[in-house]
């Protein structure tokens, strides 16, 4: 899971490496609004769940960690 | 008497209003705030500085590199109380694009936040350092001083009049090099009193701005805090990724007036984020930029039964907006938004191919007449010259129309239809991009690219590139490359490789062939 979240990221930002442990990819502003809207669309059909408007918060975005946990909350 | 003063400057007009509301909110950031008699201080101590740097001289056009915030709002009221042109850069773009902006546009002053900004990569004139180190500290400004803003506005020997420029405003242009659209003192006054005539906007609102410093809406913002006395609540960049955090701010700043972009609205109803967030203080919505998909519009008008929503229609080049419709809550959910009619003091036309009024029902160019006109395109002057055009109706004096490049009509009750474009232009994300200027960058800048064709589709808003070169290039390596020399809205999304672009019979890339097969 963590590997597909990776490449998901890499593809909207070929120029990091998201590897790497970031943890501040929304207040590094690393991400921006585009992303965020096609990250949601992506993880929602990538793993086949719907991601509940109170989850689209800074937090769960902030590392490839946060978005891990947050799938994992939703594939039960 | 009051409402009888004649003013050709809205900056002459927010003196008035910051003399009525010295106590009151100016501007709001999520952790700070300052009020119309302290941004006053604020806004005389840096023109004071501005018109020392520039020896007095007027009409100068001044950068200013300051993401949206209390300081640029200073520095924007600073430049025009000066006597000069502002131009707010996008600190986000790469180097080049914004090099090519400050040659473009002759930059005399460059005003930014703090010394590590590294500002000389892109602008070799002077740079002005200003920021507020604590709003507190500020003496409010005392307008018992009896000092009236005319006399400062009028002291110098070179006086500025309503038809000089206000701000310039840079748009994708289709050669490489962004339009600097210029724009007027009249126009925007124009504008405001219009909004005002038609009843859409009345008295001092609470407005929520999303737009970026470098839009005409955001500028509209600023006419109403100095009209009105209109408090700007600026809603940071970073929140905009998540719709939650920005309504739990409209709700918690009572916010009553957003001016918004389609793309922002979609995505809360997409997610539905109304249901969790009640704004009752949210009096008018207007949008404008993009088509608002009405199933989408409906969510909007279900969820907020007592607001007003206004569609708004109008290219950089005619100040902000030359139509307008109200949009009722129950609008038929099948059928598209009308544009609407035209404001106070302007007159759309709609013109054939052969330089006629339109039949009913028939479609042309939408094109416009009126004191909203810009003055045209800075340092262009035969991009001016192709669409600030002489009335092709009247040929016994000179008089400019405004050629959009959109193609409308009329629909049965006269409300103006949006169509489609005459060119390359496309709306993504509510920017403006000209696709032959991707295209055109692409051949210019990265290696082995001999040919370009780029497409946008509006249902997934990707933009696509093909390209012809002899052997494929890596995705990322292409993506990396745009991403340094364009703003991200315009970096295309999808690269499919060809030996060779189709083309139609007079020897032009077939664009219809790759637009139809996405």
């Amino acid at each position: 899971m963590e590997d597909k979240i990776i490449s998901i990221l890499h593809d909207m930002h070929p120029e990091t490496d998201f590897s790497k442990s970031y943890t501040n990819l929304v207040s590094d502003a690393i991400l921006d609004s585009f992303d965020v809207v096609q990250i949601i669309s992506e993880l929602e059909s990538s793993f086949s769940i719907s991601i509940s408007a109170l989850d689209i918060l800074p937090e769960n975005f902030d590392s490839v960690e946060s978005i891990c946990n947050l799938v994992k909350k939703y594939i039960k | 008497m009051k409402d009888t003063v004649y003013y050709n400057q809205l900056i002459s007009k927010f003196f008035d209003t910051a003399k009525n509301n010295q106590e009151k909110i100016a501007v709001r950031e999520i952790d700070r705030e300052i009020t119309f008699s302290k941004l006053y201080c604020e806004v005389l101590f840096l023109s004071k500085k501005i018109e020392h740097l520039l020896k007095n001289k007027r009409n100068q056009r001044i950068g200013v590199f300051i993401s949206k915030s209390i300081e640029s709002t200073v520095a924007d009221l600073a430049i025009l109380l000066s006597g000069n042109v502002f131009v707010n850069l996008d600190t986000k773009n790469p180097v080049a694009r914004l090099k090519s902006i400050c040659d473009n546009c002759c930059l005399s002053i460059v005003i930014r936040k703090s010394a590590s900004e590294n500002v000389e990569q892109f602008f070799s004139g002077d740079v002005l350092d200003y920021c507020i180190d604590d709003i507190e500290k500020i003496d409010p400004y005392d307008f018992s001083l009896n000092n009236s803003i005319d006399d400062f506005l009028n002291r110098n020997y070179f006086k500025n009049v309503d038809t000089d420029p206000f701000c310039i405003i840079n748009t994708s242009g289709s050669t490489g090099i962004p339009k600097a659209v210029a724009l007027t003192h009249k126009g925007f006054c124009d504008f405001t009193n219009a909004a005002k005539k038609s009843k859409i906007i009345d008295g001092p609102e609470i407005i929520g701005s999303l737009s970026p410093a470098y839009f005409d809406i955001y500028v509209f913002e600023l006419c109403l805090l100095m009209d009105s006395g209109s408090t700007i609540v600026i809603i940071p960049e970073n929140l905009s990724l998540f719709p939650l955090k920005i309504l739990q701010m409209l709700h918690d700043m009572s916010v009553t007036y957003i001016f918004w972009v389609p793309t922002i609205m979609v995505n809360i109803a997409n997610k539905d984020f109304l249901s969790y967030v009640n704004l009752p203080s949210l009096k008018k919505v207007w949008f404008a930029g993009e088509v608002f998909p009405t199933v989408k519009f409906r969510y909007w008008a279900d969820k907020l039964p007592k607001t007003q929503f206004v569609n708004m229609y109008g290219p950089i080049e005619i100040h902000v907006d030359c139509l307008f419709y109200i949009v009722p809550h129950d609008f038929p959910i099948d059928r598209p938004i009308p544009i609407g009619k035209p404001f106070y003091n302007t007159d759309a036309i709609i013109l054939n191919d052969d330089n006629l009024i339109t039949e009913p029902n028939e479609e042309g160019e939408l094109c416009i007449r009126g004191s909203s006109l810009a003055l045209g395109y800075f340092n262009d002057k035969k991009k001016t010259e192709s669409v600030f055009v002489q009335n092709p109706l009247n040929k016994y004096y000179p008089e400019l129309i405004y050629r959009t490049g959109d193609i409308v009509k009329l629909d049965g009750s006269g409300n103006y239809c949006f169509v489609g474009r005459k060119d390359t232009l496309v709306k993504r994300l509510g920017y403006r991009i000209e696709l032959s200027e991707i295209e055109h960058v692409a051949l210019a800048k990265i290696e082995n690219i001999k040919n370009a064709c780029v497409i946008f589709n509006e249902k997934t808003n990707d933009l696509i590139m093909y390209y012809e070169s002899a052997e494929p290039i890596d995705n990322s390596l292409l993506k990396k490359n745009f991403m340094s020399l364009f703003p991200r809205y315009m970096v295309p999304t999808k690269y499919c490789h060809c030996r060779e672009l189709l083309k139609n019979p007079n020897g032009k890339i077939d664009r219809n062939y790759y637009k139809n097969r996405e």
